[in-house]
């Protein structure tokens, strides 16, 4: 039996009464960037948070590599999946180094110490995103490219073995979209880390993306290859 | 370097206390029953009062997302404050033996409702400005229900409760201390297991949870915290204002940093030197007749005004 990344099994995601999206599957069996496409308002965003067990699940069942979402202990569920939402971390005086240190939080003891073993994964993280050299810089100096960098290296702290950003090129300009998406193919190569990412730039998506999710203006998820993605996008932005 | 900064801290504290150990209202006098009735008890209450209710305030800063949050500010010193007035004003109705603990729950009591009403409101997704106007409603109104009291009620208790709503460290006497430290250190223990809660959960709730954190239950430590360590203080020292708000912001700049470890002890200093150096103040102007509030808000409401203009260059 081949094993999947991650696995949604006719879910069902929305907010307290309201359904968002009904009835979708779709699976992630191998390790790259899945881009998840769809008008503005579809239910990305909540799909994506369904997804990290931010919102509750109204129907249906979630695999994470091939275990049901909720079998998971918390800080396992943790270890296993992170995400970056859009929501803007507003804190004074807090420095790179100790907002990435955070993701490792999971692995560390109740008062939050890390180990040696945990700064060097962190230091190798801070490398990766090419941010070592921001790592005493505070948050609030940084351009909205590097805070982006700077959010993911947190998830990725977290080890996780499914990544999920949500929109998160949209604040770049051109040169640091294509700088995030070279660095993200590379690290879902190295680490062997799915990166399922919500996005409008059909450009991108097409360039970048090895799978891609496209939610229809039913509300229906269609799996599709990447040299249909500015087709499809193009159709249903008319639609 | 940091531990330096520690250090200063710890130091401007002993001087203050030292100060007012041997200083007071009758001069340089050193005298065991002053020492004891009057000098003790009030340097530490003014310690411990001044350090809890400013890290109340930062647990309540990380808790709304809001750095404007505080004990007065969202009117859970009024709440304690208005069920407190019942209790002095009805005072003559009871034994004088249940008047302590009577208070005690009463005043916790207060704390919890209005606690409760802005959890609602948070609940359905008021702004964090609206939930300033929701606290500021809160003390408009415990207010006036306290006018109406004050109406109905004989002199001199309204005189007794018009004395403690001025705030004052000097009201808790040699035998009343025990009890007070033991309050005061119930409401501190939980936070040595919350820095690590705390820095995961001012990145937003939505991140906290993501990293595996217990939001929940951060959230009922936080309010049981926060509530049972406001009310024992604006119990015995009544509704002091301004602490609160204003010490997490001294320490976070003085540290430059935000990570709880460092942040929290330091926040609970700086209230214990405000604490102190408002009480100094007191003892060295006997004829003014002031009280810890009126100083508190002479020198507190500019450094928000202060803050808040240096937050707007901030975030333009």
């Amino acid at each position: 039996m081949s094993s999947t990344l991650l696995k949604l099994q006719n879910i069902t995601v929305g907010y307290q009464e309201k359904n968002i999206l009904e009835n979708i599957s779709a699976t992630i069996s191998e390790s790259g960037i899945i881009a998840l496409m769809g008008v503005n308002g579809i239910g990305k965003s909540c799909l994506l948070k369904s997804i990290s067990g931010l919102i509750p699940l109204k129907a249906g069942n979630i695999l994470i590599t091939d275990r049901l979402a909720h079998d998971f202990t918390v800080k396992e569920f943790a270890q296993t999946i992170a995400i970056v939402l859009t929501d803007k971390i507003q804190v004074d005086f807090l420095t790179v180094s100790e907002l990435v240190s955070l993701g490792r939080s999971p692995y560390s003891n109740t008062r939050g110490v890390l180990s040696d073993q945990d700064n060097n994964f962190v230091k190798n993280i801070l490398i990766l995103m090419n941010i070592f050299e921001l790592k005493d810089s505070y948050l609030q100096d940084l351009s909205d490219g590097q805070k982006q960098k700077v959010s993911i290296a947190r998830a990725l702290a977290q080890n996780p073995k499914v990544l999920l950003l949500d929109e998160p090129t949209t604040y770049l300009d051109i040169p640091s979209k294509i700088d995030l998406m070279n660095m993200l193919k590379k690290i879902s190569l190295e680490r062997g880390l799915a990166i399922l990412l919500s996005s409008h730039d059909a450009d991108l998506a097409s360039e970048y993306a090895d799978q891609i999710w496209h939610i229809d203006t039913f509300g229906l998820l269609v799996e599709e290859s990447p040299s249909n993605a500015k087709k499809i996008f193009i159709k249903s932005e008319r639609e | 370097m940091r531990n330096f900064k520690f250090i200063i801290l710890i130091i401007l504290v002993i001087i203050a206390s030292l100060f007012l150990l041997s200083y007071g209202e009758a001069g340089l006098l050193f005298n065991q029953t002053i020492f004891w009735q009057l000098r003790l008890p009030k340097v530490v209450v003014a310690l411990l009062s001044g350090g809890i209710l400013a890290t109340a305030g930062l647990l309540m800063q990380v808790f709304f997302q809001n750095p404007l949050a505080g004990p007065d500010i969202l009117g859970v010193s009024a709440g304690s404050s208005l069920f407190v007035a019942l209790w002095v004003m009805g005072a003559s109705f009871f034994p004088s033996f249940l008047y302590k603990i009577g208070a005690t729950v009463l005043s916790l009591f207060g704390a919890f409702s209005v606690f409760g009403i802005l959890l609602f409101f948070l609940y359905k997704k008021f702004s964090r400005f609206s939930l300033l106007i929701v606290g500021l409603l809160i003390s408009t109104f415990a207010s006036s229900c306290i006018s109406f009291l004050m109406n109905i009620s004989t002199n001199l208790q309204v005189k007794n409760y018009l004395i403690w709503t001025l705030g004052s460290f000097r009201n808790v006497t040699i035998e009343e201390l025990p009890y007070f430290i033991l309050m005061g250190v119930i409401s501190l223990i939980p936070l040595l297991f919350l820095p690590k809660s705390l820095n995961l959960f001012q990145l937003g709730e939505n991140y906290a949870k993501s990293m595996g954190a217990n939001v929940t239950n951060i959230k009922n430590v936080l309010i049981t915290v926060c509530a049972f360590s406001i009310s024992t203080v604006t119990l015995f020292c009544g509704p002091v204002g301004f602490i609160g708000i204003i010490a997490p912001h001294l320490a976070r700049f003085y540290l430059k940093s935000s990570n709880m470890n460092y942040v929290l002890p330091a926040t609970f200093l700086f209230g214990s030197v405000i604490a102190l150096l408002a009480e100094s103040l007191l003892v060295l102007t006997p004829s003014w007749s002031l009280s810890v509030n009126t100083i508190l808000g002479f020198f507190g409401a500019p450094v928000v005004i202060i803050y808040l203009y240096h937050q707007r260059n901030l975030h333009q």
